[in-house]
């Protein structure tokens, strides 16, 4: 099996597991986490990519908690459990289990503050851990290298985030670069994700004059994943890379404690190089809570 | 000892536990501050908000108003809050604190101003 018909597991598995601290559903925030508070994040994504030939399907469960060292400082841990399957020509292959886990920090570097609106930019940056198994393998031998649950490899990653609040609206930006290096003879290209999201609060239409009421958000996003080719012993993988453009559309429900949301992604655009299987859609469901 | 000097003793010892407690003037202090809180537009934001408000010791209660970016606290009795510490709770949520406005509690009689800060 090529190696490199496999690389929308890479790519499904970025996306699955990217942006787990967002606010919006699929896209990061500059929004505070309060000095001492923490933030619990699950969410389940499903990705099903398929063709005449090929049925590849990704469930990953990234669990977050982020944690506010001060009021500008953030950080951000998540372990992700990933399941993927692949059948192809009568052979189904596939792992299950832990996958790379990814620590980052996010500082605030600008803030205005109006009644009831807010602005803000973030730094981002960390480093992806490989604390998900590189070595599985199945009757048909060792797994290929983007079939693995875990790249054996660290990977640092740096972005931005910026946000504007207002009562009524949320926008939020982000882009981050992940700078993959290369482990068991394997280097998967590096990757560019940028998200655009906007949210609109449709209930309640008016705010009460006293109290917090709970708010159903329509959310609607841009999710954009560009991947450079893969190499293997040195040599560039034809099969691997390319640009995925989704567009999402979700309904999250807030309250001062928690939060719980739904999205379907589709793809708008999937420009991607050599023989890759395509993306028919990723369905996501979550919560989150502060304590 | 002379009954007379002892009941003065006595009497004087009370008076100072009263003045002491602020309660021979019938001494208030704020009852409720009012804080404008910039910055805040979500629900989910609140609590953190509330959280750092509440630990406050004059505070006994908050109550928010998302409309309003409003932060209401009710302070215990006889307890007064400096607005430094105001604006630091609300910094280390992670907005702005604006106007802060202090309203006294009932007073039984004319007592100096306890509240610190005032109206900004």
């Amino acid at each position: 099996m090529k190696t490199g018909k496999l690389m929308l597991a890479l790519l499904g598995g970025a996306l699955l597991v990217a942006h787990a601290a967002a606010a919006p559903i699929n896209t990061d925030t500059a929004l505070p986490v309060s000095q001492g508070e923490f933030l619990w994040r699950e969410q389940v994504r499903f990705l099903k990519a398929q063709d005449s030939t090929r049925d590849l399907e990704v469930i990953a469960v990234p669990s977050v908690l982020v944690y506010g060292v001060t009021e500008k400082f953030a950080l951000i841990g998540m372990v992700p459990y990933m399941d993927m399957t692949l059948k192809m020509a009568g052979i189904e292959r596939g792992a299950a289990g832990r996958g790379d886990s990814m620590l980052l920090g996010r500082y605030q570097v600008f803030q205005l503050d109006r009644p009831g609106e807010t602005f803000r930019a973030q730094a981002l940056g960390g480093l992806k851990f490989p604390t998900g198994r590189d070595d599985q393998g199945d009757a048909f031998g060792r797994l290929p290298q983007p079939m693995q649950l875990g790249s054996g490899s660290y990977d640092p990653v740096v972005g931005g985030i910026f946000t504007w609040q207002r009562l009524r609206w949320q926008a939020d930006f982000d882009l981050s670069y992940k700078i993959n290096t290369k482990a068991n003879g394997f280097r998967f290209g590096d990757t560019l994700a940028h998200d655009a999201a906007f949210q609109y609060r449709l209930s309640p239409l008016t705010l009460p004059e006293q109290g917090v009421p709970s708010f159903i958000y329509g959310v609607l996003e841009l999710n954009g994943r560009w991947a450079e080719r893969s190499e293997l012993h040195g040599g560039k993988v034809g099969d691997s890379g390319g640009y995925t453009l989704f567009v999402s559309s979700g309904l999250q429900y807030v309250t001062q404690r928690w939060v719980a949301e739904i999205s379907v992604q589709l793809p708008l655009i999937q420009d991607l190089n050599g023989n890759q299987v395509k993306t028919d859609y990723v369905l996501s469901a979550g919560f989150r809570v502060q304590f | 000892m002379n009954i007379n000097i002892l009941t003065a003793k006595l009497l004087l010892t009370l008076f100072s536990l009263c003045l002491a407690t602020g309660m021979a003037f019938g001494q208030s202090g704020p009852a409720k501050v009012f804080i404008e809180v910039k910055g805040l537009a979500c629900p989910f934001c609140v609590q953190g908000l509330e959280k750092h408000l509440k630990k406050l010791d004059a505070v006994a209660g908050v109550r928010t108003s998302l409309k309003k970016g409003e932060a209401v606290l009710d302070l215990r009795s006889g307890r007064t809050v400096d607005e430094k510490e105001l604006r630091q709770a609300v910094k280390k949520a992670g907005f702005t604190a604006g106007r802060i406005r202090f309203e006294e509690g009932p007073a039984t009689a004319t007592a100096e101003k306890s509240v610190k800060g005032g109206e900004k």
